[in-house]
């Protein structure tokens, strides 16, 4: 019978968020959520990246616009069984840190199954987002094509959990 | 039959702390450069090889995946290439070998790494050691190599003072290159000798800093190169090995592997006696001792004359083999991309386009990567003329 | 114009599982139950690599002869670590080294200690101290101190 060891690694990071997402989530900071045009191919991302992957352009040189607070649901999946290494932590479960405290703590996840992954075209952009949809209710009436708007957080810190979830409004 | 390949576009960021970019807009800036240096653009490239050291170092376990676009690779092939600190060097030779086998024309080969995304690069070196028999020490990278700088030191009769003596040079070396990170104007062996003892026996001025940084080379089959440019690097061969970490009779002093590479590169090449053919050659020194243990394992002295060579002065940038005039690896590591600058180094020397770190006349460069836990061992030797 | 944020921050923590394999388990059980350290024979250099391995790293050949090496052996090299990072075994400064144990053809890594650091030397005939609480993992030696002459 073999041995086995086992250990957690914990490692801190510190990204550079750099001019691109660095505007990008300034802006969901402040409930606003941009897009980026390329302005070779009029491709609008959402969210953006550093480099249009058709043109090679800069995206921090492009325009920024400040999209409508609407999207289309794309594709979906629900997640109906946590899996490994995907759990809430015993922290956010009895309430002592806050949703918003997202720097030091090992894997803060939404509590709670079944909730859906969403992809959501967001009104006047090209490309799709990715997010959650968790309402019970919603869960139910989820399919492709759905209208949907984003819920804020009370409290945003400029990441990308500052929208909790998405809604069905249509 | 191998095809004959160039070095077509050499792209370099600065070796610095880039805290204004993220990592996918430091490759684009390395792939942007080389795309400007070569006049191609994106819809030239015919593939791209990606290198990246370890994945703890900012905790993205699939970076190709968040820059794959970053660097060009748009429907088009992209593979990732990952040898520990030779990883530049490797993902050199990965494009090198997809040009000369003629399937791919124009293939761009970029690597780098954001040291300063992480609390502690030592984790990302301590976790490279498998978890049952090489993490209890969290030997990490300076140690390591201590232990190898101390068995070449005790077996020849040199001491520190023999890797300070690399270790002012380089650092004077320097003070040439505008992509380098580490610039110590008016360094002096006294300078380095009061530097506390970090691991014995390496001092801190016997290491490396840390460095984000991304190197980009654009590789070209030779009925293409032509029409690209006309003043490429030839790229006469390149060899890789492993040599092993813990095998039977090892002696840590002594880079077996790296003198086997060594002589089927310069066999292939045809040069007899390296240290009077080539030019100038770039090694990959993240810690100074070192630099003396891979000029035995080049063959640019015997074995055991390392420390001599130094003593005399010819890996100058005054003597007749210098070493380094870019400064090398102990004046900008950013692992991922330090290999690559060795090799992009030693072709720009024999493209004549090394500015103030020129070697005048170099005609015949080798570029040297080193990695793992102290087994890899890259090569590529660089001709102005063509093979 | 909104903030420009600057940095994502965010601490990993991944719990790993790791198998040791039957050679490593039978190693350290040897270390824990009997204080001995073993090595495997490689059945085409009949050369012997320590810990208990499957296959010869030099031959890539079966190492199916597990035999016991002494807990004895030589200093190829040592470092003496001043560098304080996570994950250390002891605090800095501390001595660790490679070493030829009596028998076997490679190199163990292991603690020095019992013995000033100026005084270490490459060459120097060194012995393993045992722990008195063993569980099975490198530190049932606590570390390996010179041999008294």
């Amino acid at each position: 019978m073999s041995r086995v060891l086992d250990w957690d690694i914990t490692v801190s990071y510190q990204w550079t968020a750099g001019a691109v997402y660095g505007h990008f989530l300034g802006g969901l900071k402040e409930e606003k959520i941009f897009g980026v045009r390329c302005e070779s191919c009029s491709t609008v991302y959402c969210p953006p990246g550093d480099v249009c992957p058709q043109c090679f352009t800069d995206m921090a040189e492009q325009t920024w616009l400040e999209l409508e607070q609407e999207g289309e649901v794309v594709s979906f999946t629900k997640v109906m069984e946590n899996f490994f290494g995907e759990r809430p932590s015993d922290e956010y479960l009895a309430g002592r840190i806050k949703p918003t405290d997202y720097s030091d703590h090992p894997l803060i996840w939404p509590p709670g199954v079944p909730y859906a992954m969403a992809l959501i075209r967001m009104k006047g952009a090209d490309t799709a987002f990715l997010h959650l949809v968790r309402d019970e209710e919603d869960l139910k009436k989820l399919r492709i094509g759905a209208k949907v708007r984003p819920v804020w957080k009370q409290e945003r810190s400029g990441y990308l959990l500052d929208i909790d979830q998405f809604q069905i409004i249509g | 039959m191998a095809r004959k390949v160039a070095v077509v576009g050499i792209g370099m960021t600065e070796n610095k702390s880039h805290w204004d970019m993220s990592i996918p807009a430091l490759y684009r800036m390395g792939a942007s450069r080389a795309l400007e240096d070569s006049g191609l653009n994106v819809d030239d490239l015919d593939a791209v090889v990606f290198g990246h050291s370890p994945e703890y170092f900012e905790g993205i376990n699939h970076p190709e995946k968040w820059c794959g676009e970053a660097v060009g690779a748009y429907n088009k092939p992209l593979f990732r290439i990952h040898t520990g600190g030779s990883v530049g060097a490797s993902a050199a030779i990965g494009a090198y070998y997809m040009v000369a086998s003629g399937k791919y024309d124009v293939v761009l080969a970029i690597s780098g790494n954001k040291l300063n995304e992480t609390s502690s690069a030592q984790i990302g070196l301590s976790t490279v050691y498998d978890p049952i028999m090489g993490r209890q020490f969290a030997a990490g990278a300076p140690s390591a190599v201590a232990l190898q700088a101390n068995r070449y030191y005790s077996t020849h009769g040199y001491s520190d003072e023999h890797g300070l003596m690399v270790a002012v040079k380089n650092r004077l070396n320097a003070l040439n290159n505008p992509y380098a990170q580490l610039k110590l104007p008016g360094y002096t062996l006294e300078m380095a000798r009061n530097t506390p003892m970090l691991c014995y026996p390496l001092r801190m001025a016997d290491m490396c800093p840390t460095s984000d940084a991304v190197c980009c080379m654009i590789f070209a089959a030779e009925d293409r190169v032509e029409s690209i440019t006309d003043n490429p690097g030839w790229v006469l061969n390149a060899v890789s090995t492993n040599e092993g970490v813990d095998y039977v009779d090892r002696d840590w002093g002594k880079p077996i592997g790296l003198r086997l590479a060594a002589d089927k590169a310069y066999e292939r090449a045809g040069i007899k006696d390296p240290r009077q053919e080539l030019d100038v050659v770039e090694v990959y020194d993240a810690f100074s001792a070192q630099e003396l243990i891979w000029y035995e394992g080049l063959k640019l002295c015997d074995w055991g004359e390392g420390g001599s060579l130094m003593e005399s002065g010819a890996t100058e940038m005054t003597g007749d083999i210098p070493v380094n005039p870019s400064g090398g690896v102990l004046s900008a590591n950013s692992i991922g991309a330090a290999a690559m600058f060795r090799l992009a180094e030693a072709a720009l020397q024999v493209m004549g386009k090394a500015d103030q770190r020129q070697v005048e006349g170099a005609r015949l460069s080798l570029g040297h990567g080193w990695g793992g836990a102290i087994q890899f061992h890259t090569l590529m030797l660089f001709s102005k003329d063509k093979p | 114009m909104v903030e420009m944020i600057k940095k994502v921050k965010r601490t990993w923590y991944v719990p790993y599982h790791w198998c040791y394999g039957k050679a490593q388990t039978f190693f350290f059980q040897k270390m824990k139950e009997e204080k001995k350290i073993y090595g495997a024979r490689c059945s085409k250099c009949g050369k012997v690599v320590v810990p208990v391995a499957i296959f010869c790293t030099r031959c890539f050949a079966p190492t199916d002869d597990w035999v016991q090496v002494e807990d004895e052996g030589v200093i190829h090299s040592f470092t003496i670590v001043n560098l304080p990072y996570p994950g250390q075994p002891a605090t800095p400064p501390y001595a660790y080294a490679l070493i030829k144990l009596n028998g076997s053809d490679n190199l163990f890594m292991h603690m020095i200690g019992g013995v000033e650091h100026e005084k270490i030397e490459i060459h120097m005939k060194v012995k393993a101290v045992w722990s008195e609480e063993r569980n099975g993992d490198f530190y049932d030696i606590q570390y390996f101190e010179p041999v008294s002459k």
